[in-house]
């Protein structure tokens, strides 16, 4: 699978891939923080260094499929650990703009 | 491969306001002429590379330079190639002498980047306006989510991540061309704040200006030029295959196949006929300090997970069994993209022509290697011997 979904294959160079979803859950692959403001373009927020929350980024592998990149939700990026379960939710990025994001599973949610 | 490097320039690295790019790269070219006791109106052909005129940065495109050097009316090609724009240029100018159509030629590097991280159109790398919209674009993620998980395979160490870039300072220190030319303790490399998990500001590189060039000709007609030639034994550029993990990718595969530099180096040592074991001195892409040691594995100089106690022993220290980025590498130098691969080059002619000074390997070195490595996912590496 590919994310985004795509025609054309990387792997093999066709060009009649179909859409698939990607499971809900899947384990956390590599992270990392961002801890200082990303310039804007092309980030959509404009922040200053009084303004920003650093945020946190990774690759979550679903099982059989692919290790998608995305926007970590979590409050203490410190308690993120490789390995973990992660289930991916749809969070506010910038006023009526909503972006896909992983978030850890809460133990016993399961 | 039968091309020699018979002379080398550099504008020194680091911030130069009133300078323009271009202004770089002319006095890197004639610095190289000069050490060649060559002219312009010598060279046959030449290749540019900088990757500002390609991403919006405002650069120039390298062809301007004849404006300067002198329109003597030779074919000049503009290259931007990525983090490999350097590497490109030299191999179309051993290829060009190779095929016999030009015996003689320049090649120059140079760029002028804004300061601070780069910050690249997602565009520009075939990716939606959404991958920078969500705040993925920015190429220090990856350098920090590739040395996180490997941390996490191989038992690399923070500890051997902080010595790497105080090694790096240390060298820049003895470096005349460095832009960061103080030295850095370990202690205070992991005192400075974390920019992206687990790498700190102080184990980056940035990016900044500078030129770098050389003069190549047809191996056979380097005594002319000079009595120190330097051999390009090996060059090779590869791209990323299905499975590798590269900057800026939204996505990966769960099969993992080697990184491109990987591809690269192999395909350079069976060119130059000689193997890692070989190689007496390494310039190899530090972006930041988790690079390093990644790279030291990618390019066959250890197994991985090695690095922890190669490092830990100072092995790639000037001293050390394989000295690695001896003039500070980018860590000191910074990234000026288009000429960062020729400033390795040019550093390790220094040290094979044994004109290094404070930073000359022992041992009068025979056998040098360079890579680079960067995005969309493209490395290049060099064998070069005296």
């Amino acid at each position: 699978m590919t994310f985004p979904a795509q025609r054309g294959c990387p792997g093999c160079t066709r060009d009649d891939m179909e859409e698939a979803l990607f499971a809900r859950r899947g384990t956390l692959w590599t992270f990392t923080t961002q801890a200082f403001v990303p310039k804007s373009p092309p980030y959509i927020r404009v922040e200053t260094e009084e303004t920003f929350v650093p945020y946190a980024v990774g690759y979550v592998e679903f099982d059989g499929q692919a290790r998608v990149e995305g926007r970590i939700d979590v409050a203490d990026p410190s308690t993120l650990r490789i390995g973990m379960e992660m289930e991916t939710v749809v969070v506010p990025l910038v006023e009526d703009i909503v972006t896909y994001a992983f978030r850890p599973v809460e133990e016993g949610s399961g | 491969m039968d091309v020699a490097i018979v002379g080398i320039g550099i504008h020194p690295f680091g911030r130069h306001d009133g300078v323009t790019d271009v202004e770089m790269g002319v006095y890197a070219a004639r610095q190289a002429l000069r050490d060649a006791g060559l002219d312009w109106s010598d060279m046959e052909f030449a290749y540019g590379g900088s990757l500002g005129m390609t991403t919006g940065g405002g650069g120039a495109s390298a062809d301007t330079m004849v404006g300067y050097l002198g329109l003597t009316g030779l074919p000049f090609v503009n290259v931007s190639n990525g983090c490999a724009t350097a590497g490109s240029a030299l191999a179309m100018a051993c290829s060009t002498i190779e095929s016999g159509q030009f015996d003689l030629g320049l090649v120059v590097g140079f760029d002028k980047h804004a300061r601070g991280a780069f910050d690249p159109d997602p565009a520009v790398l075939g990716l939606g306006k959404w991958y920078g919209d969500v705040g993925l674009m920015l190429t220090t993620q990856f350098f920090a989510m590739k040395i996180n998980r490997y941390m996490h395979d191989y038992g690399i160490s923070e500890s051997t991540l902080a010595k790497v870039a105080a090694k790096n300072y240390r060298n820049g220190a003895l470096n005349p061309n460095a832009w960061r030319r103080k030295p850095l303790s370990e202690e205070e490399i992991l005192a400075s704040r974390i920019l992206n998990y687990p790498l700190r500001q102080y184990m980056f590189c940035s990016p900044d200006e500078g030129g770098a060039a050389v003069v190549v000709c047809r191996a056979d007609q380097a005594s002319r030029y000079t009595d120190r030639p330097v051999y390009v034994r090996g060059i090779a550029l590869r791209t990323r295959r299905f499975g590798s993990f590269e900057v800026m990718a939204p996505w990966m595969p769960i099969e993992r196949t080697p990184a491109p530099t990987v591809d690269a180096s192999r395909a350079c040592y069976e060119m130059a006929g000689v193997g890692p074991e070989d190689v007496q001195v390494a310039q190899i892409q530090d972006s930041e300090s988790g690079a390093e040691v990644m790279h030291m594995a990618e390019n066959g100089f250890c197994a991985d997970g090695d690095q922890e106690r190669m490092i830990q022993d100072g092995e790639t220290e000037i001293g050390g069994r394989l000295p690695i980025n001896t003039d500070g590498g980018l860590i000191a130098n910074g990234e000026p993209i288009g000429a960062s691969g020729l400033r390795q080059i040019y550093e390790i002619c220094l040290q094979l022509r044994g004109d290094a000074g404070a930073r000359q390997v022992p041992g009068n070195p025979r056998v040098g290697y360079t890579q680079v490595y960067g995005a969309p996912g493209v490395g290049a590496c060099t064998i070069l011997t005296r």
